[in-house]
């Protein structure tokens, strides 16, 4: 028995709140002078490796992907955390050039990850809040307080709670927090960066929950970032998949979930574990029986060491070809030139990064 | 923008603070306290001493503790000891606090700079650093203050200009730790001037080590002032601080132990309040 | 034949400054030789704890002050300290979640392997090799030879926890106890080691625990299930009659709180507030602060666990246990009510 909330499909304006443009994001190691002495190359990792992406009003984008793929860097990117080397950011249609200015600032904000390292130990939350109240000159001074309680209510803490330091806070709340300090500044983009993979799955649900409300009461845009494919299912309209620094598929979310057209998404969307069906009760089980995960795809051996740069979940210096492809059930040839984002032609909101894009669909008459 | 309260928003209860830094900080106030008394004792020295301390009396030179007229008795030269201890007091403990909030100040501000900005600002400074730890700290001071002369204000200077590293290295060791932190980065996602990050944010997250640090700093820093006294360099005679004392008495160790022994033990003591604030510190404010 | 393992009545307390806090209370479980289950919770429920008990492992202060544990049909509790661990361990091993800390970072992976081989078992240095060689071919390690002489830290998380698994079977357990062997790794290469951890049960007649608060993991992966709130078992079952019928009030909503990856925007069920301090469990079921079903009785007494009336295999700890089959009759928007009102 499940629930399915029956609503119209949210209309969002086609204008783009933001813009992401061939964003190049690379880290290089640091080098002892014993290496450079003896001439070791740079070890460069490839963190983000030309990404494209647009926002558009009212619009959740889902971003998922494998551990260290380059998602928290993309958004670090985007939040003008970090000077990428090369590619543009866009809030509003307005170039971001070096650190965002104060007023696109207000633009973009963002919901971190870890709700026990996010939040300053040594000042409250009201401090919290009210420095940025300030700093930003959102509601005149003598407002602060009342502004403050409103945001609290928004997301659903007692008034008390601005006198509190936050280790006086469960991890639910102060993700609740985490969010209140991010609306604070009334932005048109959140982004969330795994904003609950830190959180007991009853905690997730209360977040998972306040933030699909915000998005529809505040009419927010987002980009909602996580490796749990169906957290993300829950609240994206459009999803992008990412592989060792670059997106492999996007598209809208129930497409990509009926008909994947990247191999690595396939595999992803294989892998996650479902809650066995109610069919199979009182099915008695036997010790011997193979009660492992469904798909025989989802146990392709191809999985790196972490030392062997073509095998890392990150793309480094001195590779080419299909980033997927030593992983890749389907390789050929044709895979050592890497495909980019290709259009798949029956749909023009779908793209993916496969030679193999139109083969054998789905949803092709026969 | 409006408020709309959102319905199935679960209002947890907040949970309630029971972590033993609610206890009563016993060491923290032992510590206090026993500093406390220690600045009164100098404060008020004049009241409580019983003889100038720079006033000599030959005939009754090294009398025992106890002796009547003169409570911890009386050193080589008839001058009462325990008056001496207090004036002692009033100079070692003033130069040992003052000779170590230049360096705190200027050691954390370098060290939050250094931290926070890298690249080659971080590289001077280090590079820096490096120059002043390569020399032992005494030989660094000692050179310092014979260049500048002997005196209180060329120990200020010296043991400032040697004594900043240690600081900067402990503040900016945990500023490197702290602006990875996801409270960082959230600070300066949300636009806040940089300044504002270092001096609000950083800074009380990453001053504990520097402030713990500080108080063995004090002690160390009264011992240094009685190995510049041995070397002629430190507060000039008849002046009383405990290390002259300390040395004067060193002489009689065999017959008269108490000469240096009682000075001895009131460094002790302050050596000893300060590591009870130092524990107390941590326990009220480490928040790891 | 008498069960692989039974625990009775299991409690562990764990002395804090103020008081006891009871953090296993009245644990019981069985697994056969050849079976999987798995056990449920949220973060703090006492799942770890249980695990290192079985095992002897508690962390410092902690102690167990009740119960048995039978294995293979003998009680080991009233065996002297020394042995009842040497017993515990030979027969168990722990699968640990992260495995970068599990692993000694300074000691090749195969050594680390050849190590009980060698030092408990007794084999020769090339025996205890070859052994090493062999445990990694089985948890499907490629390349074993070449990955014997790797460190820890140049394996991929899935690699490393595979490591884990060898050498918890080095020690040839007849039971493993996982502590959310997965849950540090990505979807595609957690399929990957549950798979193994299967294989193994099934070609070795293995017992399984595992512990996870991922309950499509368990569901995939055991026959049994223990679900477990505020240091006890609050459900049992099979998995099928479990997430199909359940009866508890806590592991209702736990199902409908995981979002469902096959299924299009739904509302999830939150449980509100918190578990309760165990160091001070208030009396009467300590679920009921936050149930949704929840009446005045429910705060008088702590049911106990027990049978389901016509499934002797599925016990619930519900004061409701009797007429909770209704629920099955709930329609969707019941439950959406119910979603409206927590
Ligand atoms: N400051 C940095 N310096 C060097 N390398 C970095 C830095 N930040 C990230 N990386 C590397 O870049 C790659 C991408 O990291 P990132 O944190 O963006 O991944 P992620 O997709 O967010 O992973 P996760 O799901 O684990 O959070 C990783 O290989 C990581 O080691
Ligand atoms: N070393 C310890 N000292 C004091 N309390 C402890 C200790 N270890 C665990 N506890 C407490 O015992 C209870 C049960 O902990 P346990 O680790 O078994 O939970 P868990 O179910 O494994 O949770 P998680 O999903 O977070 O791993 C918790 O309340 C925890 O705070
Ligand atoms: S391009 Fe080739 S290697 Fe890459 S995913 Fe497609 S088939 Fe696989
Ligand atoms: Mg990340
Ligand atoms: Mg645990």
């Amino acid at each position: 028995m499940t629930v399915t909330v029956d609503k119209p499909p949210r209309t969002h304006g086609t204008d783009e709140v933001l813009g992401v443009e061939g964003l190049v994001q690379h880290f290089i190691g640091r080098r002892s002078w014993t290496d450079r002495l003896t001439r070791t190359p740079e070890h460069v990792v490839k963190a983000v490796d030309g990404v494209d992406l647009t926002l558009a009003t009212g619009e959740t984008l889902g971003l998922v992907g494998e551990s260290g793929c380059g998602k928290s860097t993309l958004s670090r990117c985007i939040m003008g955390l970090y000077q990428p080397n090369a590619g543009q950011v866009r809030y509003a249609g307005e170039p971001v050039r070096g650190l965002p200015t104060r007023a696109q600032r207000r633009t973009v904000q963002m919901v971190f990850q870890d709700p026990y390292s996010s939040l300053n130990p040594r000042m409250t939350v009201g401090q919290t809040l009210g420095e940025l109240l300030r700093y930003h000159r959102i509601v005149p001074r003598n407002q602060v307080a009342a502004r403050s309680h409103e945001l609290m209510d928004l997301v659903g803490l007692p008034h008390d709670a601005l006198r509190r330091t936050p280790r006086q806070f469960s991890g639910g709340q102060r993700q609740r927090i985490g969010i209140a300090r991010a609306l604070a500044l009334q932005p048109r983009v959140l982004i969330a960066d795994e904003p609950v993979s830190a959180l007991d799955v009853s905690v997730q649900a209360t977040i998972i929950n306040l933030l699909t409300d915000l998005r529809e009461s505040l009419g927010l845009s987002m980009v909602f970032v996580s490796h749990n494919i169906a957290v993300v299912r829950q609240v994206s309209d459009r999803i992008a998949v990412m592989y060792r620094g670059r997106i492999v598929e996007t598209g809208p979310t129930e497409q990509i979930f009926n008909d994947p057209r990247h191999p690595y998404t396939q595999l992803l969307l294989a892998s996650v574990p479902r809650m066995l069906s109610s069919t199979t009760d009182g099915h008695p089980i036997d010790a011997t029986e193979s009660l492992g995960t469904a798909d025989p795809l989802a146990v392709v051996d191809g999985e790196p060491d972490a030392d062997e740069s073509p095998y890392s979940a990150h793309a480094i210096e001195g590779e080419h070809g299909c980033r997927y492809r030593p992983r890749c059930p389907v390789a050929m040839p044709a895979c050592v030139d890497e495909p980019g984002l290709l259009p798949i032609a029956h749909d023009p909101t779908r793209a993916a990064a496969c030679w193999h894009v139109d083969d054998d669909r789905k949803d092709e008459p026969r | 923008m409006t408020v709309i309260s959102v319905p199935g928003s679960a209002t947890d209860t907040v949970v309630p603070t029971t972590r033993r830094r609610r206890k009563h900080n016993v060491l923290l106030i032992v510590g206090l306290t026993l500093f406390g008394l220690l600045v009164l004792a100098a404060i008020l020295a004049p009241v409580l001493a019983s003889h100038d301390p720079i006033q000599q009396d030959l005939a009754n030179a090294r009398l025992a503790p106890g002796s009547p007229g003169h409570l911890l008795g009386t050193d080589e030269l008839g001058r009462d000891i325990y008056s001496r201890l207090l004036y002692g007091a009033r100079i070692d403990l003033r130069v040992g606090v003052l000779a170590v909030v230049s360096p705190f100040i200027i050691g954390t501000v370098l060290g939050l700079v250094s931290g926070w900005f890298g690249g080659w600002l971080d590289t001077v400074i280090m590079r820096i650093v490096d120059v002043v730890v390569a020399f032992p700290f005494f030989v660094l001071v000692i050179a310092l203050v014979f260049a500048l002369g002997a005196g209180t204000g060329s120990i200020y200077v010296a043991i400032t200009m040697v004594g900043w590293v240690a600081y900067c290295r402990i503040v900016r060791g945990e500023v490197l730790v702290a602006k990875e932190q996801e409270y960082a980065l959230a600070a300066r996602a949300s636009g806040l001037p940089t300044w504002r990050i270092l001096f609000r944010h950083l800074l009380p997250n990453v001053v504990l080590q520097a402030v713990i640090y500080s108080m063995s700093d004090i002690v160390l820093t009264i011992l240094a002032i009685v190995t510049l006294g041995y070397l002629g360099l430190g507060v000039p005679p008849p002046t009383p601080d405990w290390g002259s004392m300390i040395q004067d008495g060193q002489q009689f160790l065999l017959t008269q132990w108490y000469l240096a022994t009682i000075p001895g033990i009131a460094v002790v003591i302050t050596g000893l309040a300060l590591a009870l604030i130092a524990d107390g510190l941590v326990d009220r404010f480490d928040r790891r | 034949m008498s069960p692989l393992l039974e625990v009775h009545d299991l409690h562990v307390e764990i002395p804090v400054p103020h008081g006891h806090l009871h953090a296993v209370r009245g644990v019981s479980l069985t697994v056969d030789a050849g079976e999987s289950i798995g056990v449920v919770g949220e973060s703090g429920s006492g799942k770890s704890i249980t695990l290192r008990a079985l095992l002897g492992l508690l962390p410092q202060p902690a102690q167990v002050t009740k119960g048995s544990i039978v294995l293979d049909g003998v009680d080991v509790t009233g065996l002297p300290e020394r042995r009842r661990t040497k017993v515990l361990t030979d027969a168990m091993s722990m699968i640990f979640q992260d495995s970068l800390t599990a692993l000694n970072p300074v000691m090749r992976v195969g050594d680390q392997i050849a190590e009980v081989p060698r030092r408990r078992l007794g084999m020769s240095k090339s025996a205890a090799h070859a052994r090493a060689v062999e445990l990694m071919d089985q948890v499907g390690i490629p390349e074993p030879e070449r990955r014997f002489r790797a460190y820890p830290h140049q394996l991929s998380g899935g690699m490393r926890q595979r490591v884990c698994i060898a050498i918890a079977l080095s020690a040839e357990p007849r039971l493993i106890l996982a502590d959310e062997p997965t849950t540090a790794l990505d979807v595609t290469i957690q399929a990957q080691v549950l798979e193994v951890i299967d294989r193994l049960r099934r070609d070795r007649r293995l017992g399984v625990i595992l512990v996870s608060h991922d309950l499509a993991v368990i569901s995939q992966t055991c026959s049994r299930i223990y679900v477990m709130y505020a240091g006890r078992v609050i459900e049992s079952g099979r998995i099928g009659d479990l997430l199909a019928l359940a009866r508890h009030p806590y592991t209702f909503a736990l199902l409908r709180a995981v979002p469902d990856p096959d299924l299009p925007v739904h509302r999830l069920l939150t449980i509100p507030g918190q578990p309760p301090d165990l160091a001070a469990v208030p009396a009467g079921c300590s679920f009921a602060p936050r149930c949704a079903f929840a009446e005045p009785g429910c705060y008088e007494v702590d049911p106990a666990l027990t049978p389901v009336p016509d499934d002797p295999d599925h016990a619930s700890a519900c004061i409701r246990v009797e007429t909770a089959p209704q629920w099955l009759d709930w329609t969707p928007a019941d439950v959406l009510d119910l979603v409206e009102k927590t």
